[in-house]
């Protein structure tokens, strides 16, 4: 019951004490950051185990349920906290090697990061939820600027424009929930909802999807995307493509489904907003990837084309598609995290961004150009890798509820995705006659790539192992009458599949 | 009351039009900062209940204003202003970098 609310106070805690440590033990900071971020690892494995079955609740201060605020946890939830301190802890651990000035505001502002994306997932609240989204943009604001370099700045600022003016859109939708319901809490809103009339559900249900769907980079929406992904440090742009944008799609996910009830939503034809506009996402941004020359704009590109079959995946809206998507956002992340940080070893070495100019690296640099070639492989979803079993799951799944555009753009998509990949890596393995000029980096910055493509292995052998978990975590979304009985003590539990 | 409902759309329609037509940065953040503060007079409306005393659970008190739009508008106030310290920080920022406070100018990033 407790740990929940731990999750977020330690890297809270970590992050601001950061600056003692540095001042009194500053031979002991690497330790306590790492230390850190495998305590929470630990904890949120230790939170998934608790709620896979049964969500639960923790009110904040022991307020009377309904008055103070409350976290709630579901399956889905409690996935996505692993999924987040597990990239986290590489993340820390890569950035220990991969960050050399500016160490103590890096280190505090990234514990920030990881506090409200966990707040994200975890809170059972509304306004919680919003002041934790503002907490993740603005720290991914700063973050994307690290780098004190004029296009950073820039890209910054276009993306604190769109992202501020979202958070308007989302405060507006907030406001309208509770000038109707007079409630916040998640839990309650399930029964409060129907209070809502039509007119009103579907003006907060626009912007919401403009307003989240500018941050997961919904395709009009998507242009700062490339711009902040590819100027922000490696290890920043890995964890902002592989976790951020998808901790804003679940919570556009969890507040549509409150909201909702299923019938209504397939009624207002919202399904097919996420399944096409999933389509167009994908299409533009393997397209647009295949233009690019840059190696970190490349991969942001095909970021946006995972969001864009993710979306497909919930606007199939069964059980199965749902549950692909999930698993195509585990396995996103984990390789989106290990290319952007090969990404950032490459470009680190040859001090060259471009594609052309890293001809025959492969021959310098053996071990980072075979872990990019496995992820390049691996995302555009080739056989024996776990991001195949992801794309045949949502394939299946559109296909048996009668979706055939979609289900073809996926393998288009793929294919589009093969050829540009196909194109880096070749070149990776070109011979050429002129060395490189390469610059001595530390060798453990291939550690942290390394561990993390270890974790393909699990999740592309065992992926029963990990479906069981996957299975149960649409549950809530689809019943959320379920998540209110059980939250608030109501009258049944209506039964897994019942 | 519902003229001050009018108020509030006039004020969210003037910022969001300000935010997308000007080239001006701070114009851009002022536009930004309209749009909050029509949100912040849209709480307070949310809560206020003629004649009501403040938020103070007694025998003596019967009409209370609802505190939890109060408590929101405090928070969205100090969202809203940490947000235009890091805008104007970063127009500081872009100021000195390109010489100018016109995004159009503003474009190395393209593609």
């Amino acid at each position: 019951m407790i740990d929940i609310i731990w999750l977020i106070i330690v890297p809270l805690l970590a992050g601001f004490s950061l600056f003692f440590i540095d001042l009194y033990l500053p031979k002991l900071k690497g330790i306590f950051i790492l230390s850190n971020g495998l305590l929470i690892f630990l904890l949120s494995i230790s939170l998934l185990i608790k709620v896979i079955d049964h969500p639960l609740i923790y009110n904040l201060g022991n307020w009377k349920q309904g008055l103070g605020i409350s976290l709630i946890v579901d399956p889905l939830g409690g996935l996505l906290a692993v999924l987040i301190t597990f990239i986290s802890f590489i993340i820390l651990s890569y950035s220990l090697s991969y960050i050399q000035i500016n160490q103590l505001k890096y280190y505090t502002l990234l514990f920030l990061l990881i506090t409200g994306m966990l707040g994200m997932v975890l809170t059972g609240d509304l306004f919680n939820l919003y002041v934790f989204f503002e907490i993740t943009s603005i720290i991914s604001y700063v973050l994307v600027a690290f780098n004190k370099k004029d296009i950073a700045f820039e890209a910054s600022f276009k993306y604190m424009i769109i992202g501020s003016i979202s958070g308007i859109l989302i405060l507006l939708a907030i406001i309208l929930i509770y000038q109707s319901t007079g409630t916040l809490n998640l839990a309650q809103l399930v029964i409060t909802a129907k209070n809502i009339p039509l007119k009103l559900k579907q003006v907060i249900a626009v912007l919401l999807l403009i307003g989240f769907g500018s941050k997961f980079a919904l395709v009009p929406l998507h242009t700062w995307l490339p711009d902040a992904h590819s100027t922000a440090p490696s290890s920043i742009s890995a964890l902002l493509s592989g976790v951020v944008i998808k901790v804003f799609l679940y919570a556009l996910l969890r507040v549509l489904f409150v909201i909702f009830r299923v019938e209504e939503l397939l009624a207002l034809k919202l399904n097919l907003v996420f399944l096409y506009g999933g389509v167009i996402t994908l299409l533009t941004g393997h397209l647009l990837a295949y233009r690019q020359n840059n190696l970190k704009r490349l991969l942001a590109y095909s970021s946006i084309a995972q969001i864009g079959y993710i979306l497909i995946g919930i606007g199939v809206f069964n059980a199965a598609g749902l549950e692909g998507a999930i698993y195509h956002i585990i396995n996103h992340a984990v390789v989106k995290g290990v290319l952007f940080m090969t990404a950032g070893i490459l470009i680190l070495k040859a001090k060259k961004k471009d594609i052309a100019d890293l001809k025959g690296i492969a021959y310098q640099l053996p071990l980072s150009s075979f872990i990019f070639t496995i992820s390049a492989l691996n995302i555009v979803g080739l056989p024996p890798f776990n991001s195949f079993i992801s794309k045949w799951i949502l394939t299946t799944a559109a296909l048996k509820a009668g979706f055939i555009i979609p289900a073809i753009s996926i393998l288009i998509g793929s294919l589009i995705s093969l050829s540009y990949y196909l194109k880096i890596i070749i070149l990776f393995y070109t011979k050429v006659t002129e060395k490189i000029n390469i610059i001595s980096i530390p060798y453990q910055l291939q550690l942290g790539p390394l561990l993390l493509s270890l974790s393909y292995l699990p999740l592309a052998f065992f992926p029963d192992f990990l479906l069981l978990f996957i299975k149960k975590a649409p549950l809530f979304l689809l019943k959320p009458i379920n998540y209110h009985n059980i939250l608030l003590g109501g009258e049944k539990w209506l039964g897994l599949f019942g | 009351m519902e003229s001050i409902y009018l108020v509030v759309i006039i004020l969210f329609c003037l910022g969001l039009y300000t935010t997308l037509t000007n080239t001006n940065l701070i114009k851009i953040i002022i536009g930004i900062n309209i749009m909050d503060s029509s949100l912040v007079l849209l709480l307070v409306v949310l809560g206020y209940k003629p004649e009501g005393t403040a938020p103070i659970i007694d025998q003596q008190y019967s009409i209370i204003v609802d505190p939890i739009p109060q408590a929101l508008a405090l928070t969205a106030i100090v969202i809203g202003a940490s947000i235009t310290a890091l805008m104007l920080l970063l127009t500081i920022k872009l100021h000195r970098n390109y010489n100018t406070l016109d995004i159009s100018e503003i474009r190395r990033l393209k593609g």
